[in-house]
């Protein structure tokens, strides 16, 4: 045996003999497993968690060992609380909860080890290079919510928006299309454009698309479900509560013929607008909405002092045209615009990131919650970045623009892959972000959960845990627009699909949003994002 | 058990015996549930059925979902026809031995041949290939929840509502759509044992079951949890409606006409209320063992009738055009395209009817031998009205035709919206997989096998392709991935590429070349195809030869134009000569009316591209192709 490996051997029964090996129903034989080789090497597993830097509330990183053998043992310790000791004749590793959180809790700020041993046929151990997983001291919020949907083009049967506890893999529906199925065609209606007012959820909209219920928004408030018969864009929540901000777009979608992902979109119009709770009527104004230009994506600043969004000047007058001309020439600059809420009075448009002075598309701004940061992402042309491959996640210091006059910014080189990387949202505490990524071939969106240090860096980030490690390998469906909430969504499915479904809904007053204001009941794929 | 019960006498074992036997075989035979299978309706109806597969959590709990689960589960036997043949069966059989329990338990005894009733309806709507499973084994429950309630010991009137409560409780939540005759059957047996405040009490109950579960339990809207308790019928067609609502109503309505006759007489009849005719034709109890196997032939008689009768010959033929597309058998397709009726021949059909015709090499030879819908059909790009199960379908044929010729993109596309409209779709899941491993996409065609591998039915299939799928050499030798790659677009566009764009892309892409001569065809233009003969060096067409239809589009332009096309050193049959110059004759007759000439030429010209063209051309302005003196 050589010396590493009976220093790995003497370091797992040290711990296992100091603090009691946690009682899995399927420990692993120490003794066997002590003549084992070393491999030189950490073991390949999937999902990759190693070197991630987890939350201490996060549910259990079960993982597959990748290496070929008839007998895994794993042992997950650190330097307080138990070992946790697992042997499988499966390279499937399934971690139990209640020690799982005991060992995080313990150990918060510090590093977790995985020590894994594999067994050959022919009776062989190795022992492959132990691996960390850094724990970090702050909490990610409880809850996720997503929207769970095939990769589809123009037509869909079954969409709905699910809330997962991070803690556990406990996955409840918040609202199915399937909730309000079309009898003539058995289809679900859609579903989507789920946001939160300040990562809480007692103060909740719900997009609806749907041929038979038609267009429409579902305000959730402290419970209270009332249907807004509008269709609201992208939204956010101003700070207040009071108001939600929403993009009016015509978006179209298009197909390539020869590239890996075959959908594209462009946005052949859109413009801002925003919906007062109290008086329940819309408003827009040329600021909001320019003549000349686009504007989406809108994000509110935590004070509520600012809007951020994406403008791009529109190129086209042909807006039926699909695919325009310049389809691939279109690129949305950063910019915001100031806003007294007392007085309901909008500053200038001020522009913070300009196109073309990244080259790029800059689109879906989002600002931390404790106001210091803001997230984006970033693609060669258009405003899709998730059917983009070449879409990355950037950041910027907003504290040091503000001291310095320079919107600098910087690409999150550990969180970001060749594949797309998009739709981020923050935890209520800055210290965390979900985003949606389709690494790992390029067509599935995969939640992942990246810590954000102090300095605003992106760490290796953990693809959203599962029960079944293998989960991933054949789940069909994408998981899209993930949004970080502090608790559950408490209104009832039943009480959101009864909204929908019901005839009662509130008729906006104030002049149409925009001239791309769609004609009531229109539904199309466009709502149908990834 | 039950049907034990019931057969107590031996000479029920041969009617029901018969019965179930009959029923198997009308399963197998004239119904072959594997064309169900393929034909994706279970998919629609059932979109959960594979273990590990999908979730069924995406679906909200709604009254009746345990049952359809079940069918679901066991609509995935329909896979071979064997085993479907078992499910409907059976399921027939069970049918008819617990209308005869439940009903000769409440009262209506005697009834003989009529408790096969409702499984002869049943094996009459799949013979019409409306889906019925789920809407059976709801029935099924309520007819077993039923007998329970009627065979329950009379034990006070407060016992028996909590009981019935309970069994309605379970009929609304498990099957619904059989609750109103799981009411109607505990009201009539209450009526037969003169229970009559238990029958209002029962009656009143059992309304109130849906509106607590399905608007308190389920969060339903009122109209919504009553309207679960009624059948959905298994199809829009009005024939489904009826043979669906005769499936429920039959058995509370013998029951009803029992307690009727009982009450009006007061005294329960020896045999039964049933006519003295219905009593002759089953024999009475104490006959000799001929009369059962009379009634057991003449029980047979009828449901062999009823179903052949019934049976919808087109549907069968439609669906065995698509069970033949999925399995690649080409010519059996040609042949049971021929079964179609004209109304049901749909670009769907057309579609694939052309795409046998290549893959059999006789696309350019018979492609007028058969109906054609215009250049739409070729790829399916017409857009048409028609129901999901359709649209699976025809999603598949588009995702099927496209990679066999090299629009990948547009394959991945199509086959995308099948999965996503069909719920689960093993098809379209090959297809995916395929797509992307042609595209060079591993991870992604890996996921897609994942999912398949957890069918049993394409598990083998899945699991090789997975091995290609990780071995990168392999994938790259692979003689199916590799010819498929040669045909893909080098370039990347976004104005929707064609079959000339793959042509032109790739000159050796034959069924480019085949579809962009067959589109120029069915748009009347033959000028494309006669100036491309020289191409047909490039692939292996007999030398010296020319394919039929553009022998015709070469004699036809050279009449139009008085121009022979460059013929590449092929020449044109004398035949060929001979036939078109008895067409121009034969036209001639009939001067410049369009509809006579179509008409008097269509069984001797009909499969030819100049008729294609004249009728093509016809109305509003014929081409004077007859009269055309060059």
């Amino acid at each position: 045996m050589s010396r590493s490996g009976i220093l790995a051997r003497w370091i797992l029964v040290a711990v296992g003999g100091t603090t009691g090996l946690t009682g899995c129903a399927d420990a692993p034989d120490l003794a066997a497993a002590s003549g084992a080789e070393p491999m030189g090497r950490q073991a390949r597993v999937r999902p990759d968690y190693f070197d991630a830097v987890v939350p201490p509330n996060i549910a259990p990183l079960s993982f597959v060992v990748e290496e070929p053998a008839s007998r895994y043992e794993v042992w997950i310790y650190a330097d307080r609380g138990d070992t946790i000791a697992i042997g499988s004749d499966e390279p499937e590793i399934t971690i139990p909860v209640k020690p799982w959180h005991q060992l995080l809790q313990a150990n918060r700020g510090a590093r977790l080890r995985v020590s894994i041993h594999t067994q050959g046929p022919e009776g062989r151990w190795l022992a492959f290079d132990t691996s960390t997983i850094t724990i970090a001291d702050e909490e990610i919020d409880g809850y996720l919510a997503y929207r769970l949907i095939k990769p589809i083009y123009n037509w869909w049967r079954s969409v709905g928006i699910y809330q997962r506890d991070l803690q556990d893999y406990t996955e409840t529906p918040v609202l199915r299309g399937l909730s309000f199925v079309n009898p003539s065609t058995g289809m679900g209606g859609c579903v989507n454009c789920h946001t939160f007012s300040n990562n809480r959820t007692d103060r909740m909209t719900v997009g609806i698309r749907d041929p038979l219920y038609g267009s429409s928004v579902l305000l959730a408030l402290d419970g209270e479900v009332t249907k807004v018969g509008t269709k609201f864009g992208y939204n956010t929540w101003h700070p207040s509560g009071r108001m939600v901000t929403y993009s009016v777009n015509k978006v179209r979608q298009f197909f390539h013929e020869a590239t890996a992902e075959s959908r594209d979109v462009v946005d052949l119009d859109s413009g801002l607008a925003y919906y007062l709770l109290e008086s329940q009527s819309t408003s827009t104004n040329a600021k909001l909405d320019a003549s000349d230009r686009m504007e989406t994506y809108p994000a509110w600043s935590p004070d509520g002092r600012h809007l951020y969004f994406c403008s791009a000047p529109r190129r086209w007058s042909d807006m039926e045209r699909i695919p325009t001309e310049e389809y691939d020439a279109i690129q949305y600059d950063l910019m915001r615009i100031s806003y007294d809420a007392d007085a309901d009075v909008w500053g200038e448009r001020e522009l913070l990131l300009a196109a073309s002075r990244t080259g790029k598309s800059i689109l879906l701004p989002r600002v931390s919650p404790d106001g210091r940061f803001l997230l984006f992402c970033m693609c060669d042309y258009g405003c899709f970045p998730i059917h983009r491959a070449d879409s990355d996640l950037y950041m910027m210091d907003l504290q040091r623009a503000e001291r310095t006059g320079q919107f600098e910014y910087r690409r999150l080189a550990a969180a970001n892959s060749d594949e797309s990387e998009s739709w981020h949202s923050w935890s209520s505490n800055s210290r965390w972000i979900a985003f949606s990524s389709k690494r790992g071939g390029g067509l599935f969106t995969r939640t992942y959960l990246s810590y954000v240090d102090e300095g605003g860096e992106a760490h290796k980030p953990l693809v959203l845990p599962q029960r079944d490690p293998a989960f991933y390998d054949s789940f069909l469906k994408t998981y899209s627009v993930p949004e970080l909430t502090i608790g559950p969504v408490a209104t009832r499915e039943t009480d959101l699909a009864r909204a929908v479904r019901s005839e009662r809904q509130i008729q906006v007053g104030g002049p149409p949003p925009t001239r791309v204001h769609p004609p009531a009941g229109e539904s199309s794929w466009k709502g149908l994002r990834e | 058990m039950i049907p034990m019960r019931l057969m107590a006498q031996p000479r029920e074992w041969f009617s029901s015996a018969a019965f179930l036997c009959v029923g198997l075989l009308i399963a197998y035979v004239v119904i072959d549930p594997k064309l169900i299978y393929h034909g994706h309706g279970v998919y629609l109806q059932f979109p959960i059925h594979v273990p590990g597969l999908t979730d069924y959590a995406e679906v909200p709990g709604v009254p009746g979902q345990a049952v359809e689960y079940l069918a679901a589960r066991l609509a995935h036997l329909y896979h071979p026809s064997w085993t479907g043949a078992l499910v409907i069966g059976v399921t027939a059989w069970l049918l008819a031995m617990a209308t005869g329990a439940v009903l000769t338990v409440a009262g209506a005894p005697g009834i003989g041949p009529l408790r096969y009733l409702p499984g002869i309806l049943l094996l009459v709507q799949y013979s019409r290939y409306h889906p019925a499973l789920a809407n059976s084994l709801a029935l099924l429950l309520s007819l077993l929840l039923a007998h329970v309630y009627a065979r329950l010991p009379a034990r006070g009137v407060g016992v028996r509502l909590l009981v019935f409560l309970g069994l309605a409780l379970t009929d609304y939540a498990a099957g619904a759509v059989g609750f109103a005759v799981f009411l109607a059957l505990g009201v009539t047996s209450d009526c037969s044992r003169r229970e009559y405040r238990g029958a209002w009490l029962v009656a009143l109950g059992g309304l109130a079951i849906p509106w607590m579960a399905g608007v308190w339990g389920f969060g339903l809207d009122p109209l919504q949890a009553y309207g679960h308790c009624l059948p959905a019928p298994a199809a829009a067609a009005p024939s489904a409606r009826i043979i669906t609502y005769s499936l429920f109503l039959c058995t509370p309505l013998i029951a009803l006409a029992s307690a009727l006759s009982r009450h009006r007489r007061r005294v329960a009849p020896a045999n039964g209320f049933l006519p003295r005719w219905v009593r002759a034709v089953t024999g009475s109890r104490h006959g000799s063992i001929i009369r059962p196997v009379l009634g057991s032939l003449v029980l047979v008689g009828v449901t062999v009738g009823a179903v052949l009768a019934a049976a919808e010959t087109g549907t069968r033929a439609l669906l065995q055009v698509n069970y033949c597309a999925r399995h690649r058998m080409w010519p059996a397709l040609l042949q049971a395209s021929r079964q179609v009726p004209p109304h049901r021949y749909s670009t769907y059909v057309n579609c694939e009817v052309n795409r046998a015709l290549y893959h059999a090499g006789r696309l350019a030879s018979e492609m007028f031998s058969y109906p054609q819908h215009g250049s739409q059909a070729l790829l399916l790009t017409n857009d048409e009205d028609v129901p999901p199960v359709e649209l699976v379908r025809r999603s598949i044929s588009r995702a099927e035709v496209r990679y066999e010729m090299g629009l990948i993109n547009q394959s991945e596309h199509y086959a995308h919206e099948a999965l996503e409209l069909a719920g689960y779709s093993p098809v379209a899941l090959q297809r995916l997989a395929l797509a992307n491993l042609v595209k060079g996409r591993p991870r992604v065609a890996a996921v897609f096998l994942q999912a398949l591998s957890g069918d049993s039915h394409y598990r083998g299939w899945a699991r090789e392709h997975l091995r290609l799928s990780t071995d990168s050499r392999r994938l790259d030798d692979d003689p199916e991935i590799g010819r498929q790659r040669q045909l893909t677009l080098p370039e990347d566009t976004v104005d929707g590429a064609t079959p000339e764009t793959l042509f032109r892309a790739n000159e050796r892409n034959q069924m480019a070349f085949e579809y962009l001569m067959a589109f120029s065809l069915l748009e009347g233009r033959h000028a494309p195809v006669t100036g491309s003969l020289g191409y047909l060096d490039t692939f292996d067409y007999p030398a010296g030869q020319i394919p039929r239809h553009y022998e015709e589009a070469v004699l036809l332009e050279a009449r139009l134009t008085g121009t022979m096309a460059d013929l590449h050193g092929r020449a044109v049959r004398p035949e060929a000569i001979r036939r078109f110059e008895g067409f121009l004759a034969r036209s001639r007759k009939f001067g410049t009316n369009p509809s006579a000439v179509l008409n008097s030429l269509y069984d001797d010209f009909g499969n030819t591209y100049y008729y294609y063209y004249l009728w093509f051309h016809s109305p509003p302005e014929p081409p004077d192709v007859a009269g055309a003196d060059t």
